[in-house]
């Protein structure tokens, strides 16, 4: 069923994409009808996502798709003649016939089979569909224009065997084809072969008849031996419909002349092909007919049609003598010339972005980093011949590969809406399974963030935003008991902070409830009476794993595994995540990310004899040690008590303190924390390398680096260092 | 693959044997040859036996050597078909333009 053609993989692939952005425009608009009402803007749009698909599936015979979808666009077309009305219920049904569809084509992508249980869901979905067709309580009320259009609408649902498209009147066709190729002369030197296009219609029919025309071929001596000046006239015996033909020359459309007229055409159409064509009319013709596609007494007919017509003076153009001459149906130029413009208008959207395979991309990011490495090395030894003139072009590249890392950084950056854009589905339909009513508000579209994180920060959202509707927003009834509006509330915003990306979901429930928690954590042996924990701590706890303190285990969530793998998969990206929460008012899960996975700003500091990279963006200011003060834990900054971390101690250098110290004061979070460290170096674009197996348990190292002159440095893990010294403290 | 041309004068006759891929990249320096060979010999024999691929461009200066030889009066004639010519001969129907004989093989003919 599927061509495993290379091109034609390549386009279905294409099909793919674009029919599940179609599919995800669609769900939109019904969410939307659904709260806001219908408006015909939108339900025109549900209806072309619908019909672009069908269109699309039916060009690689994606017959069950088509079939599928063509049902749904009858009860679609009825909504949007006004016929049926868009009722809830309709959109249930509308929203879970995409579902379905977009279950087809992952299905065709993997290339598994229709299941029963998928089989089950299709016959349902089409008897609810037949179902809301047939009982359209408008149509029984409308009385003029309904029973005209109401019985022909639901012929064609009731009867199963009706052929698609047949109302079209260029693609149910038997007989041959006639297909004529003038390729363009830099059709080589785009690299494309003229012969490929004929092997490749070959696979999809059979070439009755071909002439090979070299009237354009220059003398030898004169022609360019890389231009093409090859053309063909085909007789073609295909049961392939015309947007199938045409797209075999879809490369080529642009630079070529290509016309394809339909089998037992009208003989004005091959009048009209044989005045457009560049060769003599005459000798034309003469090809025409022995390709096969016209008898003698055809040509001679329409040749003498032709002379009549110019005989006479008339200056009309030949598509309006054809259609006063009833030989082309005025509907048929018509359609044709929309279908063009919709063509058209597809190209002009497909021109404005590019698919690149993420791969490419990635591979691409790799390159980049290793150029900054090699520009660092390159301004290092600038530096170190002291030589002016290099120090500047030295400058210079690591400008540029800077420009470049942001450059390559920011095309794998996607905007956050493409995340959130799941979310009202999954917030719907979560707030029907548990009764309750929640509305979804999102907000800071437009913030960009790392396409794999994109994908890695989707699951531990869903899994917050299902938790925060199951236990933070509390039930109808006790929302009223409580004076709070009957409708609970989820938002999610994102926004750039200083450290990277912040992303938070917010409800307005019930908060957390601190005495269950701190119950629950110590009836799990997670905590012990005794501490004194902050409210903060004491949130942190539901992150433990098997920590539930749902009384009842739901559907949604409650399984108390899940918060903790929450965590887990947001750390894993490098992020970290807080909550704030208000008894009665809600809770907010603020999720801080950082901007990207592979190369950071660092901030170069020197222990001893060994280069260590603290991340630029936790870093807040650097001062000098103060060594006269005596105290060693702690220091004060603009009168407030700085908590100090000696680094030395943490990776347990034995070498003498050094007589300069300085203080980076770096800031995770809430908490600010002092590190003393050696000499600065400042300032590097620094390539994160993972640690290896060996290393990964190491505390308070996250990844390392290799700088210019070849040394590793290591990179610190600032959250786990000051999570480390505050735990310390609390243990003291 | 590229294109390997050797020649070897047998009498009156100049035999031209083409091995490799009879494609773009050889089109033009392939021009350049047939060229001056056409306009110095009276009679040409392309042998075709080692030609791996030919596409639209290979096809093409085929057909406009032919068509150079018909207007300078020289004798042009392809022969030892290899697999792909003869596929890319019968794809376009090209064989009964050039008119030289080809010996179809058990494999081409499947």
């Amino acid at each position: 069923m599927i061509d495993l053609d290379p091109q034609m993989a390549a386009a279905l692939q294409t099909f793919f994409e674009e029919s599940r952005e179609l599919l995800q425009d669609m769900e939109n608009a019904l969410l939307f009808m659904e709260d806001a009402g219908a408006d015909s803007e939108r339900i025109n749009a549900v209806f072309r996502a619908a019909h672009t698909i069908k269109g699309s599936a039916g060009l690689f015979g994606l017959e069950e798709v088509v079939r599928f979808t063509h049902r749904l666009e009858n009860l679609l077309d009825q909504i949007r003649s006004g016929i049926t009305e868009l009722t809830p219920v309709r959109i249930t049904l509308l929203l879970s016939c995409g579902d379905h569809i977009a279950g087809y084509l992952d299905r065709i992508a993997t290339e598994s089979s229709l299941d029963q249980s998928f089989l089950a869901e299709d016959l349902r979905l089409l008897g609810d569909l037949a179902a809301q067709l047939g009982s359209s309580p408008i149509a029984s009320i409308v009385p003029a224009t309904a029973p005209a259009l109401a019985p022909t609408t639901l012929a064609t649902t009731v009867s199963p065997t009706e052929p698609e498209c047949s109302n079209s009147p260029d693609s149910v066709q038997t007989g041959n084809w006639h297909i004529s190729l003038r390729f363009g002369l830099d059709t080589f030197r785009d690299g494309m072969d003229p012969l490929s296009f004929l092997r490749y219609l070959e696979q999809i029919g059979e070439i009755v008849g071909i002439v090979t025309l070299t009237d354009r071929l220059p003398p030898l001596s004169e022609m360019d031996a890389e231009s093409c000046y090859l053309g063909f006239e085909i007789s073609f015996k295909s049961s392939a419909d015309k947007a199938k033909i045409a797209d075999v020359f879809d490369f080529v459309k642009e630079s070529s002349t290509i016309h394809i007229l339909p089998a037992h055409s009208q003989i004005g159409a091959y009048l009209q092909l044989i005045q457009q064509l560049p060769e003599a009319d005459k000798h034309l013709g003469e090809i025409l007919v022995a390709v096969g596609s016209l008898t003698p007494e055809e040509l001679k007919g329409a040749l003498a049609l032709q002379d009549s017509a110019s005989q006479g003076g008339q200056h009309q153009p030949l598509g309006e003598i054809l259609v006063a001459q009833n030989m082309v149906q005025e509907p048929v130029v018509q359609g044709a010339l929309e279908k063009q413009q919709q063509q058209r208008e597809h190209q002009v959207v497909e021109r404005q972005m590019l698919r690149v395979r993420a791969a490419d991309l990635d591979q691409l990011v790799n390159l980049v980093g290793e150029l900054v490495i090699a520009s660092a090395a390159n301004s290092l030894y600038a530096a170190q011949n002291n030589a002016e003139e290099r120090i500047e072009s030295a400058a210079q590249v690591a400008r540029l590969v800077e420009d470049i890392r942001d450059g390559a950084l920011h095309l794998r950056m996607i905007d956050v809406a493409e995340v959130f854009q799941r979310f009202p589905r999954v917030v719907r339909d979560t707030a029907r399974t548990l009764g309750k009513d929640i509305r979804l508000e999102i907000s800071g579209e437009g913030t960009e963030l790392d396409k794999s994180m994109a994908e890695k920060i989707t699951d531990p959202l869903m899994h917050l935003v299902r938790n925060a509707m199951d236990h933070g927003i509390e039930s109808a009834e006790r929302r009223h008991a409580l004076g709070k509006p009957a409708q609970g509330c989820i938002s999610l915003h994102a926004c750039h902070d200083a450290s990277g990306i912040l992303i938070e979901v917010r409800d307005d429930g019930g908060g957390l409830n601190r005495e269950k928690i701190l119950g629950k954590a110590i009836e799990k042996g997670l905590a012990t009476p005794e501490q004194q924990l902050s409210d903060q701590e004491i949130y942190a706890l539901i992150f433990a794993p098997g920590f539930s303190t749902a009384d009842q285990v739901s559907d949604i969530s409650g399984r108390g595994v899940g918060m903790d793998v929450v965590r887990q998969n947001i750390e894993a990206i490098r992020g970290s995540i807080e909550i704030q929460s208000t008894p009665g008012a809600g809770s907010t899960m603020r999720i801080r990310l950082p901007l990207t996975l592979s190369i950071i700003d660092g901030f170069l500091v020197k222990l001893a004899t060994d280069t260590f990279v603290i991340p630029s963006e936790s870093v807040e200011e650097c001062l000098e040690y103060p060594e006269q003060q005596g105290t060693v834990g702690y220091m004060v900054l603009r009168d407030q008590a700085l908590p100090l971390l000696h680094l030395t101690r943490v990776f347990r250098f034995d070498a003498q303190p050094e007589k300069r110290r300085n203080v980076i004061v770096v800031r995770h979070g809430q908490d600010r924390v002092g590190m003393v460290v050696g000499a600065i170096l400042g300032n590097q674009q620094t390539v994160i390398k993972p640690l290896g197996k060996l290393f990964e348990q190491v505390p308070g190292i996250s990844a390392a680096t290799i700088l210019g002159n070849g040394d590793v440095a290591p990179i610190l893990d600032i959250p786990a260092l000051i999570q480390h010294h505050t735990s310390a403290k609390h243990s003291h | 693959m590229t294109m390997d041309i050797e020649q070897e004068q047998q009498g009156a006759n100049l035999q031209i044997r083409l091995s490799g891929d009879l494609d773009i990249y050889a089109a033009a320096s392939l021009r350049t040859h047939l060229l001056t060979m056409l306009q110095q010999h009276h009679e040409i024999e392309l042998v075709l036996n080692e030609v791996a691929e030919v596409d639209g461009a290979g096809l093409q200066m085929l057909l406009a050597t032919k068509a150079e030889a018909l207007r300078l009066g020289v004798i042009l004639r392809l022969t030892g078909h290899s697999v792909a010519m003869v596929r890319a001969l019968q794809l376009c129907r090209l064989t009964a333009y050039f008119g030289d004989p080809v010996i179809l093989t058990r494999e081409m003919a499947g």
